[in-house]
């Protein structure tokens, strides 16, 4: 892959870099399905397609591939209009960032099912762009400014009377010096060869072999493990930090009180974590922990007969939502149209359904146990390996919690 | 203590404090081999399947110590090279999607197999679990198997 320098991105976020074409373009962040039809600033740059003059193809996306299939979906997006074979096109999971231009593939959050819809046509813009900035390098070579004399396949451009030819690679350096074209062709419907086909997804032959990494299986060197022992109610308290068990001779294990997150609990000390040479042993440890805890004064109450009873009470008084206003906790958000409008024709007609439907407090569970892997040398760095969809989140936490360190 | 394991074909030793370690840790925390999952602990979700004398078997609670003297196989060594049908079929049927219960899912299959089961017969050995709800995939796949 070629040097990624990358300096301010210039004229419509493209770039070039000395050794390849990189170009530059944005993927909108996408927080919440009312945002999609924001317009992205065009300065702003998270996504790279670079051609290396080793004929490499990379696309880095911020976005994260957790198995939905965004990255193969992409580059299925834009091999189809650069005009190369899908299995060309290496992804890369980019980095997060916090910086308002960013560089190189920031990761965003990903949510709402939004990485491929929304950025369908970008891809295809990007991809577009580039292949008739390379063409347009092989034709300056040429000394021919015609273009229709130029067909290009799989990556490779060729003079349709002469037999010519040029690769990507070999023209890629050239084509970094082009300035982007304002609006290239895309490929029409009738010659789709990848767009509304079924391809193979990249991520799925390191998922049937044990080779694909998740967050548990990272393995730094001279690391240690932890468990967390959590206080069983919300809202309570370590009564008093617990002795280190003794026996774990590899590392010693130590005991560390937890400081809680979250409005109910700021400040409150409501877990320990229990450090061992392996999961097992910390796990071991953990358990045989005697631990005592300072619970809620209304711990007896937090249950899920008392919370159902706290909802429908609330549904019956609370305020209703309304756009603009604060709308604090216990907000009634189900209440649409006019309420006395609603009273009057319930009231007014000759048969009423009177029900209630309650549903359980569920949690939005991951697919992966909750884990992540820090290696923290103070003053130096603080690097994390998590599985996450909101790695823009997690750096931004870090930075927060460790204000010394900034983002590299 | 020092135990000595045969796995994915090689003979591992290690050094436990506990013979009820359970061996999902031993392969994961000791061998490197992470390929085997932790989902729930408590035999339930199966994303921890290894084989066990070719029988599959829950890891996280087979006490290392029983595994001592049999042939454990783990997702690394169910073929060098995915050739072993159930990984070919998982490909061709593009099973996974987050993948995380798949090593467990296709070593079950694998063990099921041994049992000499086929085609739709291997799903009634198979109860792991797919929070992503790869099921009809899964189906598929042992269709032809």
């Amino acid at each position: 892959m070629q040097i990624q320098t990358l300096e301010q991105p210039s004229r419509r976020g493209f770039l070039g870099a000395a050794s390849g074409l990189t170009l530059g373009f944005f993927l909108p962040e996408i927080g919440r399905v009312s945002e999609l039809q924001a317009a992205p600033a065009t300065s702003t740059v998270n996504t790279w397609l670079s051609i290396g003059s080793d004929e490499t193809i990379t696309l880095t996306v911020g976005s994260s591939e957790m198995g939905q299939g965004s990255f193969s979906g992409l580059a299925q997006i834009l091999a189809e209009d650069l005009m190369v074979d899908y299995g060309k096109v290496v992804t890369v999971q980019g980095g997060p960032t916090l910086a308002a231009v960013a560089p190189i593939g920031s990761a965003i959050n990903t949510v709402g099912s939004s990485v491929v819809r929304t950025n369908f046509w970008k891809m295809r813009d990007a991809a577009a762009g580039a292949r008739e900035m390379l063409v347009q390098a092989a034709m300056n070579l040429a000394g021919d400014a015609v273009r229709t004399n130029y067909s290009v396949s799989n990556g490779v451009i060729t003079h349709v009377s002469d037999g010519k030819t040029w690769t990507y690679g070999s023209v890629a350096a050239a084509a970094a010096k082009l300035t982007p074209p304002a609006a290239a062709p895309l490929v029409p419907d009738s010659q789709f060869r990848l767009i509304g086909k079924t391809m193979p997804r990249f991520d799925i032959p390191n998922k049937v072999n044990g080779s694909a990494i998740y967050g548990l299986d990272v393995r730094l060197p001279n690391m240690v493990y932890a468990v967390i022992r959590h206080c069983p109610s919300l809202g309570g308290t370590l009564a008093k930090t617990p002795t280190a068990p003794s026996g774990h001779t590899v590392v010693p294990t130590k005991v560390i009180p937890l400081t809680a997150r979250g409005l109910e609990a700021v400040g409150n000390v409501n877990a320990v974590a229990v450090v061992g040479a392996h999961t097992w042993d910390a796990w071991q440890a953990a358990r045989g922990l005697n631990l005592s805890w300072t619970l809620p004064s209304n711990a007896a109450s937090l249950n899920t007969a008392q919370f159902v009873a706290d909802a429908q009470a609330l549904a019956a008084k609370a305020t209703p939502y309304a756009a603009g206003a604060t709308n604090g906790p216990g907000t009634l958000y189900t209440v649409e149209g006019d309420a006395t409008v609603a009273s009057a024709a319930i009231s007014g007609s000759a048969k009423t359904v009177d029900a209630t439907y309650t549903l359980p407090y569920v949690a939005h569970a991951c697919m992966e146990v909750l884990n992540c892997t820090v290696d923290y040398v103070p003053g130096v760095k603080c690097e994390v390996y998590a599985p996450t969809q909101s790695a823009k989140s997690v750096l931004s936490l870090i930075t927060t919690l460790i204000p010394s360190l900034q983002p590299s | 203590m020092t135990l000595t394991l045969n796995v994915n074909g090689k003979s591992s030793t290690v050094t436990v404090s506990d013979g009820g370690m359970p061996l999902l840790w031993v392969l994961r925390d000791l061998l490197g081999l992470t390929g085997t999952k932790y989902g729930c602990g408590i035999e339930v979700c199966g994303a921890c399947t290894v084989l066990v004398d070719g029988q599959p078997e829950r890891s996280c609670d087979f006490d290392v110590s029983s595994a001592v003297g049999r042939k454990i196989v783990t997702i690394e060594g169910l073929s060098t090279n995915r050739s072993h049908p159930a990984q070919q079929a998982w490909i061709a049927n593009q099973v996974p999607q987050c993948g995380y219960c798949q090593s467990g899912m296709l070593m079950a299959v694998a063990g099921a197999m041994n049992a000499g089961q086929h085609g739709a017969n291997i799903m009634g050995e198979v109860n792991n679990l797919c929070v992503c709800g790869t099921y009809g995939r899964i189906k598929s796949a042992c269709a032809k198997l």
